[in-house]
């Protein structure tokens, strides 16, 4: 309960933070529409609270799985596909370990010096830099769905993703979800012609797992004309206006979905 | 516009300045009575229950006291049991051996000090929440801020009075822009206490704000640097006497304070299972600072939608971080009293009865904890 009580006043104090630099945005004129700013804000709470369900779910299958366990003990919760090996980096970095396998060391010193310094909790640090950079994705992605679909289209574009196979893992102490939230920060900024900026995010992510190599081929994909085309087509497909058919496909992934979280936190992936 | 029209705009400037002082100066008096008021009722009401604490009982030997009032009389030590007094802020201690000067009683002047800054720090509130608010919400706000919760340790010979003195005086300065008067006074809270510092924050956030609206930045806004360069005088200090930068944080770690770095979500679950455990202890240590970290939180977004200054929210939101990332807490509460911006937003609040039924659960809480802390209990 203690545990509970403490982590819902962490989580408070960290929105009443975020709502402070939104603040800052549009008070500053850094950000003019208001609005906009209020959107974005929406959109990180509305991934965010995809994660937690994440989250809990997972604490209830390791507590079914792995025996009783803490609903807060991040490395019990997450000692799956490698992730305990991770939470073992934060602590003690070592550079010739975090370049093997999927890792980079990016992201294992900033947890290390952040989990530290800061939060004296490392698997706690690298779960909520996770929540962050996924919601930050969010945001992106939200953004880039809102140009091609309207405002329609921008959280079913979010909830989408997130209900993919495997999406679980962004919201996980491992590197997804800042792997994520870097690469669709890259994908906007080129969207939006700033090159440079675009460069440095998409070096980052490289830096913080070889997964981010995909986003080098964010420029080859933009470069194709049918790309867009068919992006601005997907909608328009008749078959995605029948809502039995999008109910159907929406089972069908949350299922897999499932399907493949209770294999993972039961240990047969 | 014609002379006669200057003349009569300066005037009434002149006028509204002077009655702006003059409501201040009531505002000192007000304030210095009310803690005269506040120490009559919890004595009475301590006579009352059948304690009968001797002065030196109740005053001198509470809590930090008796460390604040030693570093007065024999300053900082590098070696011996009293070498881990560096974990209190100098300046405290400075004004006491200042005032013992003309009073000649470490204890006496300790509780002047304590007095005159509640008096000046509600006095420099007023003018701060005159640069907003009308004059009911002046005074809605100047009365909570009396009610404080923990409003006792205002009467004691703590460093909550000078702390919240320079917080006001920081505020305003701030918000006037007049800033080598903010970074001097922010100079002096960051060598009163740790959350002294974050003084800066709102500096920072007006003056980065105001450079982007105006597209100037303003060379005399690097006075406010001022402020966190108290905080490395405090580190000198530590250098000095301890022989390491951040000696104060290896005697925190130790006994009798145990304090080291935590998590907020860490914190408030050792205070929730240390609670559950100690029954007494916890209807005065740990659930009323488990309460006041999420009313703390709950009011900045009540202070975001009143549309309070976001500096001051951003001071309270650094400041409730700060206060509450310990392992073992037992003062949250009278810090979360000191935080003054909390009372700008209770100010702010519109519906009156919201506002009357907070002041008195605040007015019923400070009196009650007041004759607790004079029968000498563990309020902290």
């Amino acid at each position: 309960m203690g545990q509970f009580i403490g982590h819902i006043g962490g989580f408070f104090i960290l929105a009443a933070a975020v709502m402070i630099v939104g603040i800052f945005f549009w008070e500053s004129g850094l950000v003019k529409d208001k609005r906009s700013v209020i959107s974005a804000g929406k959109t990180a709470a509305f991934a965010a609270a995809i994660g937690l369900v994440y989250y809990f779910f997972m604490a209830y299958l390791r507590n079914i799985f792995g025996g009783q366990t803490n609903f807060f003990d991040f490395k019990k919760i997450f000692a799956f596909f490698g992730t305990d090996k991770l939470l073992g980096l934060y602590q003690t970095p070592s550079f010739k370990e975090s370049v093997s396998g999927l890792n980079m060391p990016l992201f294992i010193y900033l947890a290390h010096f952040v989990g530290g310094a800061v939060f004296k909790q490392y698997a706690g640090t690298a779960l909520f830099l996770n929540f962050l950079a996924a919601a930050g994705g969010a945001v992106c992605i939200s953004r880039l769905a809102r140009d091609f679909y309207g405002d329609k289209g921008k959280d079913t574009a979010v909830f989408v993703i997130f209900s993919l196979p495997f999406a679980f893992a962004l919201f996980t102490p491992a590197c997804f979800g800042i792997v994520f939230g870097l690469a669709a920060a890259a994908a906007y900024a080129l969207y939006k012609k700033k090159t440079v900026l675009y460069a440095v995010l998409a070096a980052a992510a490289i830096l913080t797992s070889k997964l981010g190599l995909l986003t080098l081929l964010f420029p080859l994909i933009a470069k194709i004309p049918a790309a867009a085309d068919l992006a601005q087509r997907v909608p328009k497909f008749k078959v995605f206006k029948n809502p039995y058919f999008r109910l159907g496909i929406l089972l069908f992934v949350l299922t897999l979905n499932g399907f493949i979280i209770m294999l993972t936190m039961g240990g047969a992936l | 516009m014609d002379n006669s029209a200057v003349q009569k705009i300066s005037a009434r400037r002149l006028g509204s300045l002077s009655a702006d002082n003059k409501g201040a100066a009531k505002v000192f008096f007000a304030a210095v009575a009310s803690r005269l008021l506040l120490f009559a009722l919890a004595y009475a009401g301590m006579r009352l229950l059948g304690s009968n604490p001797t002065f030196t009982k109740m005053f001198a030997e509470a809590g930090d006291v008796p460390h604040y009032l030693y570093l007065a009389e024999h300053w900082y030590a590098s070696s011996g049991e009293k070498a881990n007094l560096l974990v209190f802020y100098p300046f405290f201690p400075i004004c006491i051996a200042l005032f013992r000067v003309i009073f000649r009683s470490y204890i006496l002047s300790a509780i002047i000090v304590s007095y005159l800054s509640f008096g000046l720090a509600s006095a420099y509130f007023y003018k701060l929440l005159k640069l907003d608010y009308d004059d009911e919400k002046t005074a809605y706000g100047l009365v909570g801020f009396f009610a404080a919760v923990f409003g006792v340790f205002f009467i004691s010979a703590h460093t909550e009075s000078l702390f919240v003195m320079l917080i006001a005086m920081g505020l305003y300065y701030i918000r006037k822009k007049n800033w080598l008067a903010a970074g001097i006074i922010g100079f002096c809270a960051a060598l009163t206490k740790t959350q002294g510092v974050l003084l800066f924050l709102p500096a920072a956030y007006e003056i980065i704000v105001g450079a982007i609206k105006n597209k100037r930045f303003y060379k005399k806004s690097l006075f406010s640097l001022l402020i966190p360069f108290g905080f490395v005088c405090y580190l000198l200090l530590n250098l000095i006497y301890g022989g390491s930068c951040f000696k104060f944080v290896e005697y925190e770690a130790a006994a009798p304070w145990y304090n080291t770095s935590k998590w907020i979500a860490d914190g408030i679950a050792t205070s929730y299972s240390t609670g559950v455990s100690h029954f007494s202890l916890s209807m005065i240590i740990y659930w009323p600072q488990i309460i006041m970290f999420f009313i703390a939180v709950a009011a900045i977004f009540v202070g975001a939608k009143t549309k309070v200054r976001t500096s001051y929210l951003l001071f309270i939101g650094a400041y409730v971080g700060a206060t509450y990332f310990h392992g073992w807490m037992l003062s949250g509460g009278r810090y979360v009293s000191s935080c003054l911006p909390l009372y700008v937003i209770y100010a702010s609040i519109e519906n009156k009865y919201v506002k009357n039924i907070i002041l008195l659960i605040e007015a019923v809480l400070c009196f009650a904890y007041a004759v607790l802390w004079m029968q000498g209990q563990a309020i902290m």
